[in-house]
């Protein structure tokens, strides 16, 4: 808990440092440099590309090693079981959202995968909610408060979290304080355990990201371009999926009320 | 008088398009259609291909002749760098234009050994502001199934792939904001994005004989 308040201040001083690096505006004479820098939208970018290269450097050198380490001991099958245990342990914070995004249908699918994966699927290892026709799908504080209306704002590249916004910061922060296991932080052994949690969470991730980010590497001849690229484009089409869920709220199997012939 | 004039040239202009419009929909059934069949078509060999007992250099030609054969590489060229076409001189886009085309191969070859053992199926296919998108359904063993969107455009009245779109990712837009951040690091000037493409290129061709 103590290394995530340093998290936090961590990057509310990286946020003041970077003001004073902007990227410099096209002038007015030039419309279409001009419309390219804010289609960008990246006006700390000399900040950012630093931070791209730190982050790089760290993951080249430890996450990387660390999560082939792990991918050469643990099997594929085992990681993915990992992987479904931590996201049903994540659901709570996904079914919030899906309330506040006033999506009740995915409300619904949330909680039937969280009480359908903790019993049959034995406390998360198999995801059975999916094969039942409850699919996993996005949802963070970020999306939410797209929903409501909130504009991303410009590209930021955090250290150690990677490629962010100003919104997706907050929802990154509203987040963390919004996971039931931030709270249950008594005694030194559920901070190991959470701890540990989150240790393997971000290990499994990285193992999963092994190929496409090497292949992202391979093909790009900006990677940080092509990440900010592709970390927007993802999170607009989350926020897309979730506008375009209209469900309505009945269920199909509920009976819905005879049409009346009168 | 030149405002009425310019205002009947507009009309007349305008008359044949209204006609094109009025018997668009049909036209647009038909289209549709025919993306439909040259994703299926296209997918099927290019599976055909990465699953096939060949050799690397083999699948390479084959490759090859798939991509050339079904997707507009020159308009993807064309896209990928868009403004800064204009400001290239003729040679550079002589040389932008080759080095593309052979990286867009290699794009796709290493690419295609992620699809080994994959099955793929085409969903339906609709009209959208940025043409028709063809959704296919792609199942890759050990994985979640993925959506991957094929965007196709008629060009001289053939369907050709222009686009593909995975997980809410554009493969052409990614890569224009990956060239448009070489050119705007290096102060606007588009040679050395070229110099960045043939270094790239040199480099994926010395792995492969490799």
């Amino acid at each position: 808990m103590i290394s995530r308040i340093w998290t936090v201040g961590l990057l509310a001083g990286l946020a003041l440092a970077g003001l004073s690096a902007c990227a410099t505006k096209p002038p007015a004479s030039d419309p279409a440099a001009l419309a390219a820098y804010e289609q960008t939208n990246d006006p700390l970018e000399p900040l950012n590309r630093k931070l791209y290269a730190v982050n790089d450097t760290l993951d080249t050198y430890f996450l990387k090693p660390i999560a082939q380490g792990y991918a050469a001991v643990v099997p594929h099958v085992v990681r993915n079981h990992i992987g479904d245990v931590l996201a049903n342990l994540h659901t709570p914070v996904i079914f919030m959202n899906d309330i506040l995004e006033a999506k009740s249908r995915r409300a619904g699918d949330s909680l039937v995968r969280f009480v359908v994966n903790s019993t049959v699927g034995l406390g998360g290892i198999f995801d059975v909610a999916s094969g039942l026709g409850y699919p996993a799908h996005e949802a963070d504080f970020g999306i939410t408060l797209a929903i409501w209306g909130v504009k991303p704002g410009p590209f930021l590249y955090l250290p150690v979290l990677g490629p962010s916004d100003p919104r997706d910061a907050a929802g990154y922060g509203v987040g963390v304080v919004s996971d039931p296991f931030f709270w249950i932080g008594q005694g030194a052994v559920v901070t190991a355990l959470d701890d540990s949690k989150t240790a393997v969470g971000i290990v499994n991730l990285r193992a999963e990201l092994l190929k496409p980010i090497d292949e992202v590497k391979r093909m790009a001849l900006d990677p940080y371009a092509t990440f900010r690229s592709l970390y927007r484009q993802h999170r607009e089409a989350a926020i897309q999926a979730v506008r375009d869920d209209h469900r309505s709220t009945p269920p199909d199997w509920y009976p819905r009320r005879p049409a009346t012939g009168q | 008088m030149p405002t009425r004039r310019h205002l009947m040239t507009c009309l007349a202009a305008a008359a044949p398009l209204a006609a094109f419009v009025a018997l668009a929909p049909g036209a647009w059934a038909d289209d549709l259609s025919e993306a439909k069949a040259m994703i299926q078509r296209t997918g099927d060999q290019l599976l055909a291909v990465v699953n096939s007992s060949a050799g690397s250099r083999e699948k390479q030609a084959h490759l090859q002749q798939l991509v050339f054969a079904n997707v507009d590489v020159d308009g993807v060229a064309h896209f990928v760098l868009g403004r800064y076409w204009r400001q290239a001189t003729p040679q550079q886009q002589q040389e932008y234009m080759q080095t593309f085309r052979q990286l867009l191969v290699y794009a796709v070859t290493g690419q295609a050994s992620t699809f080994q053992g994959a099955s793929f199926k085409v969903v339906d296919a609709q009209k959208q502001p940025v043409g028709m998108v063809v959704n296919t359904a792609v199942n890759v063993p050990g994985k979640p199934p993925t959506n991957v969107q094929w965007v196709v455009a008629m060009v001289d009245g053939q369907p050709k792939i222009v686009d593909i779109i995975a997980e809410g990712t554009s493969l052409r837009l990614t890569e224009r904001n990956d060239y448009a951040g070489v050119i705007s690091q290096h102060g606007g000037q588009i040679q050395p994005l070229i110099d960045a493409m043939q270094q790239q290129l040199a480099r994926f061709k010395s792995r492969l004989t490799g």
